[in-house]
């Protein structure tokens, strides 16, 4: 009873995109630029470039390792998600539910909430680093992983709750805001980092160089930071967004592309947010250390070069980022309490986001939770395609709960939860990288629900 | 597209280029850091002030 009435509520609270888009209904190019280049300059891009030269990234690492892992994310959303989007056409929900099952779906909701919720937290960290600013609060600092001082508690606790107030009172005319803020924001990003090469003796392009990498991308981690090599940024580079892409979030977006080709929309995103954007914020970094500013938030360092503009930018950023992520955490949140109304949910989304803001560990190891907020849905990403293209193929029955009528897909749920495992055993155990073990995990989740289907679904069948 | 928002789109992005050209002035030593910032400041001002009427205006 319990399940069918979770059931009910789940379906009832995602109605509106229960059937396949239709032809009309579908998008063109420009709108999939649009949302790529708005999401993907985020306040979190500040803090990333910031920890690849703390972690000892060298120029060529960086250059050519964000150049590669870039290229692997749009080929990854290009060539996984968007052909399974444009031909099944439904959102991540009803997509995984017929595979998984509704309760295997909630128990997923519930997990992607909570990691929504410590996206938008680190977000709204972000913005606290600028709105501290004038009231001279202490800074967290690159070690930091609890909250360092009251100014710092405070100032938290009033940006979550401004902007979960304005979350509650309409997401959508913030998300107008974002778009109006995109350009300038990406411009800003861009000054800074022109300004900060000023400030550093720089005469000519080869001084640059030359600065570059001995000043800016060294090679040497700072104190209490462990070494990346160009491997770590190739890997964090293309999984920074695998739950969009290979966890099949972005299913739920690409199902209004005309094309699967659309899916190459993602270069602009990726190519001036995660790579114009982060080797920004590293220059702006190095050159505050090179200059003898000492400030690991990057509030006070956009403040510094680029003055109230750049301060302002950390804000709108953080701010315009952790709106639509509170508002799919609300969505998330939902399935757990469906009749709660809408405003009801974000309250409680946002008090969660502002607590996980409140400790600075979700900024200063940003790298570390990007990593495993990828990691954790990356399974059943694979899941979903092993379902779409391996299952049919060695003659196991596809959408297996929905044609059995099956609450809890045990091959997909063992495949989603033992991979998960065994993702720990290697990183506690056999101390295997967090960065690394997405691909690995990805490509034996595909393995692992092909088999399990086969034992799973000849069992349930000999059992009925 | 009628006057008026070709207008505010030319204002608009005259706010773009007080945010990035007194960067590259900066770069080659034609203004001080003081100008830059306060270029910028302007900047925020005339984007935020024209873009709104036009960008997202009358789309879902």
């Amino acid at each position: 009873m319990k399940t069918a009435t979770i059931t009910k509520k789940l379906d009832q609270l995602y109605e509106f995109d229960r059937e396949p888009v239709k032809e009309k209904n579908l998008q063109g190019i420009g709108n999939f630029l649009g949302i790529f280049a708005g999401e993907h300059i985020a306040g979190t891009e500040f803090v990333i470039g910031m920890l690849f030269v703390a972690h000892g990234v060298s120029v060529v690492d960086m250059l050519v390792g964000g150049l590669i892992g870039n290229i692997l994310a749009v080929l990854s959303w290009a060539f996984i998600t968007s052909p399974i989007a444009v031909k099944v056409r439904l959102s991540l929900y009803w997509h995984l539910k017929k595979i998984a099952g509704p309760v295997l779906v909630f128990i997923y909701n519930i997990v992607n909430a909570l990691m929504f919720c410590f996206l938008a937290g680190a977000m709204v960290a972000v913005s606290a680093t600028a709105v501290g600013i004038p009231f001279h609060i202490q800074m967290p600092e690159l070690n930091d992983l609890y909250p360092n001082s009251v100014g710092w508690v405070i100032t938290v606790i009033f940006v979550g709750a401004v902007i979960t107030v304005v979350a509650i009172m309409g997401f959508e005319s913030l998300a107008r805001f974002a778009r109006v803020s995109a350009p300038w924001m990406f411009l800003i990003f861009v000054a800074a980092a022109i300004a900060s090469i000023g400030t550093m003796d720089v005469d000519s392009f080869g001084e640059f160089w030359d600065i570059a990498k001995v000043k800016i991308w060294s090679g040497v981690p700072l104190e209490g930071q462990s070494k990346f090599t160009m491997w770590h940024v190739i890997f964090f580079t293309w999984l920074a967004n695998a739950a969009m892409h290979l966890g099949m979030a972005d299913l739920s977006l690409f199902r209004y592309a005309r094309k699967w080709q659309y899916g190459f929309a993602s270069a602009i995103g990726m190519f001036l947010g995660h790579y114009v954007a982060w080797i920004s914020s590293g220059i702006i970094y190095a050159a505050a250390m090179y200059n003898n500013f000492f400030f690991d938030a990057p509030g006070p360092l956009a403040y510094n070069i680029v003055g109230i503009a750049g301060a302002v930018c950390v804000v709108i950023a953080g701010w315009t980022t952790a709106n639509p992520t509170l508002y799919r955490a609300g969505l998330a949140l939902q399935v757990a309490s469906p009749n709660w109304s809408r405003w009801k949910v974000t309250l409680i989304a946002g008090m969660l986001t502002t607590a996980a803001a409140l400790f600075p560990a979700l900024v200063m190891k940003l790298l570390e939770f990007v990593a495993i907020y990828g990691l954790i849905l990356l399974p059943m990403g694979a899941v979903i395609f092993a379902d779409y293209y391996l299952i049919p193929k060695i003659g196991l029955t596809q959408y297996y709960a929905e044609k059995r009528g099956i609450n809890f897909n045990w091959a997909a749920g063992i495949t989603w939860f033992g991979l998960l495992l065994l993702a720990l055993v290697m990183n506690r155990v056999f101390g295997v990288e967090v960065f690394f073990l997405g691909p690995p995990v990805w490509i034996l989740g595909v393995v692992t629900y092909l088999v399990l289907s086969w034992i799973y679904q000849k069992r349930t069948v000999t059992l009925v | 597209m009628n006057i008026m928002k070709l207008a505010l789109k030319i204002i608009s992005y005259s706010g773009l280029g007080l945010t990035i050209i007194p960067s590259i002035l900066f770069l080659m030593d034609k203004i001080e850091l003081s100008q830059l910032k306060l270029y910028m400041l302007i900047g925020v001002f005339v984007w935020f002030g024209s873009a709104v009427f036009w960008i997202g205006k009358g789309k879902k």
